[in-house]
């Protein structure tokens, strides 16, 4: 799962069957088999739930500015250093200072 | 899904919802179970969430799945980032929860659970959400920008200053507010005291870690500081029952605001990356995971709300603060129903990340429900206790009496029966000296939730932690909000000092940032000083000051989002944010009128002069008497405020309604998005 998006980024999967070639009692048996297959992703986890704990991960590298210091060091071409985060720091220092914190 | 199928699985939602609604509403003299609130406030989410947002998406907004967003056309890796959409929900969420959402239901359950739960469903759904969201989506149609430049562009001048004003206003007197927040839930507690003391060393540590030994390690920083928070609880207990060290640490609350004071003067010039920056991940930390943990606390518990849905003090006699549920529920429950403190941050970083116009609508709409699940939360920890236990530590020693007999005695004869004796073994339960008159909401959802949490984790045994661990969860995010409020204070005072003398603007010169610190700090510790000294609590007049500011702020982000909507062509649907917009007016306005000229002297500040001036002519009351007056000069003024931006954007409508003006956008130009073409190839 791609969660930067950019020039590589790659879309949604193989669109859904057209609703009206499903009936009720085929969306129950559906969703009895994905309750099932999630079932057994808890045990041995599979990609849904790879992808889950990825974006989860994702969002707390974002809200903890672990991503902003990769693109950092991305956009720099550098390598990561007390030095290259002190660069880092001094660059969002303002920005970081004028944000504001809700009530 | 087939169409059917959908259709009857929203109809069932929505029965539920009805269901679990009149369940709230229509019990009296029971109690009721919080699931019904929790059912109610997800049925509502979800119904608004499905029809009202898209509609808005739809029809008002035409949201473009073609149009790129800045975060793609201007991506530069630092501040426009094309983000995944929950990455950014996320982000975003973080950013507008903070200590509003938990103390303001806090203290409006004075009225019962009734009120506040409605205003909450109601006023997330119709007003909060959808400010959040269409000014999430007019900042991305404009580059980013904030909210200060679109009410300048869009509306005129007067829009832009009373922005400015209305930031400055709100900033200071959210700060005021917060630091009396933590010195009630810290005065005589020398647990509290400890642990929150050693949360700076900490955060100093976690800088310095962070800086030299794992640059760029946040999460694990965090985890690190999360443990040591952890032991510093621990080692409060130990604090407070070491009578040579809780020596130290039991404050009046006097020195606890002197302390505040100086901590948010050296917070605001220290370098971002030594305090700052660490408290706020580690701050941010705790409050994600305790509102995680506070909702599996509810689900798992399921509690009983002892608070009847209604109480005595709709008449307007409460004792937490004085006044009818219309218009002071409303300004007392901001955040978590309609906070004009989002705008900031949805015309802030956001804008900046999202990467499709569609994704406004998950991130502005959706965040805001989140937050506003918070105050339901928040409205469940206060609703789980004895009546009488949460007016004996909501009420100020001015209207219960200092001794706890008589407090105890006072709120039984208002028909919440407690007794002296109860509330003595409740404190040594929670590992505190006494609970009364623990004004400004903290104390009180601390206890609730300790109740929640050991009811479901540890049992009664560790009540004493849980408590002390909300009072830091609560405290810590609230010094955050008084570190980083005090310093983009800063940065706006210099940026207008700028224009007048240049050196004074510069963000890096010593004497400019020493100077404009000292002004801000001075401003909100101030109303501090004055909410300390307050025989009435502070929170009573302080409060619905910063309840009217926020509000103002969302007045102006409601007449923006208005103005563009008429200016779009769309003035058919401009109810969607004038009606939230009158219905704001007209509470802002009640209660402005309200605190400066009712007669009542617990809620008019002019009559409470009066009443001062008949009595003895101390120093003490010559001061009381200059702060009521200030206090209605500044209601003044922010209402003065709303009525000029009102008449602006009234003004503008007209010219554009009748065709005396062109109806002109100040948007980007279009360009087609590329990530709709590579999705499709």
């Amino acid at each position: 799962m791609k969660l930067y998006r950019g020039t590589e980024h790659v879309g949604t999967t193989a669109p859904d069957r057209p609703a009206e070639q499903r009936s009720v009692a085929g969306f129950a048996l559906e969703s009895l088999h994905r309750l099932a297959v999630s079932f057994r992703s808890l045990r041995s986890p599979g990609p849904g739930l790879k992808a889950g704990l990825a974006l989860l991960m994702a969002v707390l590298r974002e809200i903890f500015d672990e991503s902003a210091y990769a693109r950092f060091l991305n956009r720099k071409q550098i390598a990561s250093s007390p030095e290259a985060y002190a660069g880092f720091l001094q660059e969002c220092d303002v920005p970081e200072a004028r944000r504001p914190r809700c009530c | 899904m087939p169409k059917l199928l959908r259709l009857l699985i929203w109809l069932a939602v929505a029965l539920f919802g009805a269901l679990a609604v009149a369940t709230i509403a229509l019990h009296r003299g029971e109690q009721i179970n919080a699931m019904w609130l929790v059912i109610a406030a997800v049925c509502t989410y979800a119904l608004g969430y499905r029809f009202y947002s898209r509609f808005i998406a739809a029809k008002v907004l035409a949201l473009d799945t073609l149009r790129a967003t800045p975060a793609e056309r201007l991506e530069n890796g630092r501040d426009f980032v094309p983000t995944n959409k929950w990455v950014v929900f996320g982000h975003h969420f973080a950013a507008i929860a903070g200590p509003g959402p938990l103390v303001g239901p806090v203290l409006a359950a004075q009225f019962g659970y009734l009120p506040g739960t409605l205003w909450v469903l109601a006023g997330a759904v119709f007003g909060g959400c959808v400010q959040d969201f269409v000014i999430l989506l007019f900042s991305v149609r404009r580059d980013g920008k904030s909210l200060t430049k679109m009410a300048k562009e869009e509306i005129g001048r007067v829009g832009g200053f009373v922005a400015y004003v209305a930031i400055i206003s709100i900033i200071i007197i959210l700060l005021a507010v917060a630091a009396l927040i933590v010195v009630n839930a810290l005065k005589a507690s020398p647990w509290g005291t400890f642990t929150i003391a050693m949360t700076i060393p900490i955060a100093l540590l976690m800088g310095l870690y962070l800086r030299r030994l794992r640059p760029g390690k946040v999460l694990e920083t965090s985890i690190l500081g999360f443990v040591l928070v952890m032991l510093a609880i621990w080692g409060g207990q130990w604090a407070s029952q070491s009578p040579a060290v809780a020596h130290y640490f039991t404050l009046t609350a006097p020195t606890l605001a002197i302390l505040i004071i100086v901590y948010g003067f050296a917070a605001s010039a220290v370098p971002v990356w030594l305090l700052l920056a660490p408290r706020d991940y580690l701050s941010t930390f705790v409050k994600l995971g305790t509102i995680a943990l506070l909702a599996l606390g509810i689900v798992a518990m399921r509690p009983t709300l002892h608070m009847p849905a209604l109480t005595r003090f709709v008449d307007g006699s409460g004792p937490v603060f004085a006044g009818k549920i219309f218009p002071f529920a409303f300004i007392t429950i901001a955040c978590g129903a309609i906070s004009g403190f989002h705008a900031l941050i949805s015309s802030g970083t956001t804008p900046k990340l999202v990467s499709r116009e569609t994704e406004t609508r998950i991130v502005g709409y959706g965040a805001m429900m989140a937050e506003s699940m918070v105050a339901i939360m928040a409205t469940i920890a206060a609703c789980v206790l004895q009546p009488g236990t949460y007016f004996a530590i909501n009420s100020p020693a001015g209207i219960v009496g200092q001794a706890p007999e008589t407090a105890a005695a006072t709120i039984s004869n208002w028909g919440f029966p407690v007794t002296a004796a109860e509330m003595h073994s409740l404190a040594q339960a929670v590992g505190e000296q006494t609970l009364y008159n623990r004004t400004g909401g903290a104390p009180a959802f601390a206890v609730g939730m300790a109740h929640i949490f050991s009811h479901s984790l540890g049992g009664q045994a560790v009540m004493a932690l849980w408590y002390h661990f909300a009072i830091m969860f609560e405290a810590l995010f609230i010094l955050t909000v008084l570190d980083a409020g005090t310093r983009v204070g800063r940065f706006m005072v210099q940026d207008a000092l700028g224009h007048v003398w240049e050196p004074l603007g510069r963000t890096s010169w010593y004497p400019s940032i020493l100077s404009t610190s000292a002004l801000i700090v001075a401003a909100w510790g101030y109303f501090l000083w004055q909410g300390v000294k307050d025989p009435l609590g502070g929170i009573n007049s302080l409060w619905p000051l910063f309840g009217i500011s926020n509000q103002l702020l969302a007045t102006v982000a409601l007449c923006v989002a208005t103005t563009i909507v008429i200016k779009m062509g769309k003035a058919r649907y401009a109810p969607v944010t004038l009606v939230p917009l009158v219905w704001l007016v007209s509470v802002t306005f009640t209660a402005s009128y309200h605190k400066v000229f009712d007669p009542n002297p617990r809620i008019g500040f002019l009559a409470h002069t009066q009443l001062l001036a008949t009595g003895a002519a101390t120093n003490a009351n010559a001061r009381l008497i200059f702060n009521d007056r200030l206090d209605a000069l500044v209601t003044g003024v922010l209402i003065m405020m709303v009525a000029l931006i009102l008449l602006e954007s009234t003004l503008e409508w007209m010219r554009v309604l009748t065709g005396r003006k062109q109806a002109r956008v100040q948007e980007a130009p279009f360009v087609t998005t590329r990530f709709a073409t590579e999705e499709q190839g």
